[in-house]
């Protein structure tokens, strides 16, 4: 089960590094910080039009609009500062290669979801952890293969048979 | 003292046998994953949300509460053995306990760290015993403005000590506050932000939010950067310190256990807070201070101390007001939600099993902290070598399938997924995913009594200093916007302060080759969790 190359290897350490220097982790750019700031206060502008549209009234006779006004302005208001400030931020980590296995996780959840409801739990599930172990996780066939069979029949066991939970499911 | 009846009928409901299992379970689940790098007490209590549905409202808080005082323990072997801290907590324990762990004290630093834990933590539930009955029928006089003011100091004190940026954490706190309210208009039942989705109609439910941010984003955060993979785990003998040890740790362990109790009621501070104040003042207090950051058993005690004392007594805001003390709480006010229980001063009355089965169970969960984790800190250990490549797929299975069995709702897998990239970017960014779970938790009930106070007030905001409660309220708001970036500040230059000490060791004894901390001289142990 162990890395087949030696540049998993060193990919591994520099990864360690940065997870335990989290306060030093690479850097993001001002772009990344400000973007950062910028979508919460495109939905707090957004969060104004939906208010008005659904009527604002007045303080003692409020609309359903007033209170999400009110939050969508404190939410302008933070999140300006927020970008005003965003070259004195340090904690905006760099999106660096691991965005790539991110996507990937994000894209096989979501295929897994889909799937579920129209062939049962169980290929999806196997699939699934079949290819975070071993495509994404890059582990041994021999453990990918092993504990995705073992977990798929555990979920099983316990959802189907011990607490027959309406899971969708083929068999 | 008609309250000790119902305190001593408490152990009633935790001393049957489920109940004991339960807690047996929620503190051995605890240190689990207090040791397990990757997924922190909010997550893996998020991710559990989903069998509590079934269970006894009090079965479910005391398994949850045991997750969460099990894992600030937990947190605690990986720092002394590995400087990597489990916990946020647990980090300034690092500096001594890692030391003392290279000159073969490592069982001296954890047997007094679980000692020091039981300790301060049964102070604080013997604290929490008599306060908390207390502060709940003191808070019974409470109208909706002060419930609104107290709402607002809630999330305002939480966006501001809360780890991280204010100003991030406040834009964090509105975008919770935003999500709440989706769904329908309290008042009115006009349908807000549903964008005419039948499944947004009854608004998001917290389940999905929690376990969307704390569970799917965490584990996408540990995918794309993996917790590191443990190299030599460091031997160590017998987790039995000295009578010396403990005599030499006495005055800090009775410091902490009060210092802890009482800041962590507060708001915001909590364990962290806790750990930190107690280690600059058991080195302000220290004969010798500059034996601190060489190993030694104080500066593990008083922080181990304090963070176990405030862990439990920040359940005092929750059980008795109602309002979360940070965001593992906020996951527990939803918890008890899910049950059909309101957390607040009526839940002494109207849920007398749940208050004192939890506040008992307690009790209990310390006694077998102290006993599991003195023979199992070996097995612990060893379970540091379970890889993340293979723990992450299993959590995240869980997740999505205890995600659908909640409402049997495809729906709720992708809103789920969608939370997880939220929860991801977040963290990335920096932005604190603590107060926005703890502004949806309270979103509701801020808008709900703003607008009941509203109305008794006829529009008029004088009514949030009509009375003495709500007067002292909005002087503690003021307070808390004035005071709170100083006391931010504060906080942050002790965390600074204790990285630059972790950073540059004074003294670097033998090396130990296969530790990773050696190859990597200028890392600072920082958690990835947020408490």
């Amino acid at each position: 089960m162990s890395s087949p190359t030696t540049t998993r290897e060193v990919d591994v350490r520099d990864q360690t590094v940065e997870f335990e220097v989290e306060e030093q982790a690479e850097r993001a750019g001002i772009t990344t910080a400000r973007l950062s700031a910028l979508v919460p206060l495109v939905l707090g502008v957004f969060g104004v039009f939906v208010s008005f549209g659904l009527g604002v009234g007045s303080l003692s006779a409020p609309g359903a609009g007033l209170w999400p006004l009110v939050i969508s302005l404190f939410m302008i208001t933070a999140s300006a500062t927020a970008l005003l400030k965003a070259k004195q931020d340090d904690d905006v980590e760099a999106f660096d290669r691991g965005i790539l296995t991110v996507g990937l996780s994000v894209a096989s959840l979501l295929a897994y979801a889909s799937l579920l409801p129209l062939i049962g739990f169980e290929i999806p599930t196997l699939l699934l952890l079949f290819f975070w172990i071993k495509v994404l996780g890059k582990e041994g066939w021999r453990s990918a293969v092993t504990v995705s069979v073992v977990a798929t029949a555990a979920v099983y066991a316990l959802f189907i048979l011990l607490l027959s939970v309406p899971l969708p499911h083929l068999f | 003292m008609d309250f000790l009846n119902d305190a001593l009928g408490g152990f009633d409901v935790v001393l049957q046998p489920a109940n004991l299992l339960f807690c047996l379970l929620g503190v051995t689940l605890g240190m689990l994953i207090g040791v397990l790098p990757g997924l922190g007490p909010a997550a893996t209590i998020a991710i559990l949300l989903p069998i509590t549905y079934t269970m006894e409202p009090a079965s479910a808080i005391i398994l949850l509460a045991g997750i969460f005082y099990g894992a600030q323990y937990g947190g605690t072997i990986t720092s002394v053995l590995l400087r990597l801290p489990g916990e946020a907590s647990s980090v300034v324990t690092a500096l001594d306990g890692y030391q003392m762990a290279r000159q073969g004290r490592a069982g001296a630093a954890l047997g007094i760290a679980a000692v020091g834990s039981f300790i301060g933590g049964t102070i604080a539930i013997v604290g929490l015993t008599f306060l908390a009955p207390l502060v709940a029928s003191f808070a019974l006089d409470f109208g909706p403005a002060e419930y609104s003011l107290l709402a607002l100091l809630g999330i305002l004190l939480v966006s501001s000590l809360g780890n991280g940026s204010a100003r991030k954490a406040a834009v964090a706190a509105t975008i919770g506050l935003l999500l709440a309210t989706v769904g329908r208009d309290p008042v009115t039942a006009v349908g807000r932000f549903s964008f005419g989705s039948d499944n947004l109609a009854d608004g998001i439910d917290f389940v999905i939010i929690a376990m969307g941010l704390f569970g799917v984003g965490e584990i996408l955060y540990n995918m794309a950067t993996p917790p590191s993979p443990s190299g030599g785990t460091p031997r160590f003998k017998r987790a039995l310190p000295t009578g010396a040890d403990l005599k030499q740790s006495s005055g800090a362990i009775a410091r902490g256990s009060v210092s802890g109790f009482f800041l962590g009621i507060l708001p915001g501070g909590g364990a962290t807070v806790a750990s930190l104040v107690a280690y600059a003042t058991e080195k302000k207090l220290a004969k010798k201070p500059q034996r601190f950051g060489r190993g030694a058993i104080e500066g593990v005690a008083g922080p181990e101390t304090a963070n176990n004392a405030a862990a439990t007594s920040s359940f005092i805001p929750l059980l008795t007001l109602g309002i979360p003390a940070n965001g593992t709480m906020a996951i527990m006010f939803g918890a008890l939600m899910l049950q059909g229980i309101t957390p607040g001063p009526s839940l002494i009355n109207e849920h007398p099993d749940v208050f004192w089965g939890v506040i008992d169970s307690m009790y209990i969960g310390n006694i077998f902290l102290l006993l599991l984790s003195i023979p199992l800190i070996g097995i612990f250990v060893r379970l540091l070598s379970v890889k993340a490549t293979i723990l992450n797929p299993i959590t995240v299975l869980i997740t999505m399938i205890g995600v659908y069995t909640v409402r049997n709702s495809v729906f709720d897998m992708f809103l789920v997924i969608v939370f997880g990239v939220i929860g991801y970017l977040m963290k990335k960014t920096g932005y604190p995913p603590g107060p926005l779970v703890l502004a949806f938790v309270l979103g509701g009930l801020l808008e709900t009594s703003f607008r009941q106070s509203m109305r008794l007030s006829d529009g008029s905001l004088a009514i949030f200093v009509a009375s003495p409660i709500a007067i002292t309220l909005t002087i503690a708001i003021v307070l808390a916007i004035v005071a709170a970036p100083a006391m931010a500040w504060a906080l942050r230059r002790q965390q600074a302060k204790t990285a630059a000490t972790l950073n540059v060791r004074p003294q670097a004894p033998e090396p130990a080759p296969e530790s990773t901390g050696e190859q990597n001289p200028a890392q600072v142990p920082e958690p990835v969790r947020q408490d």
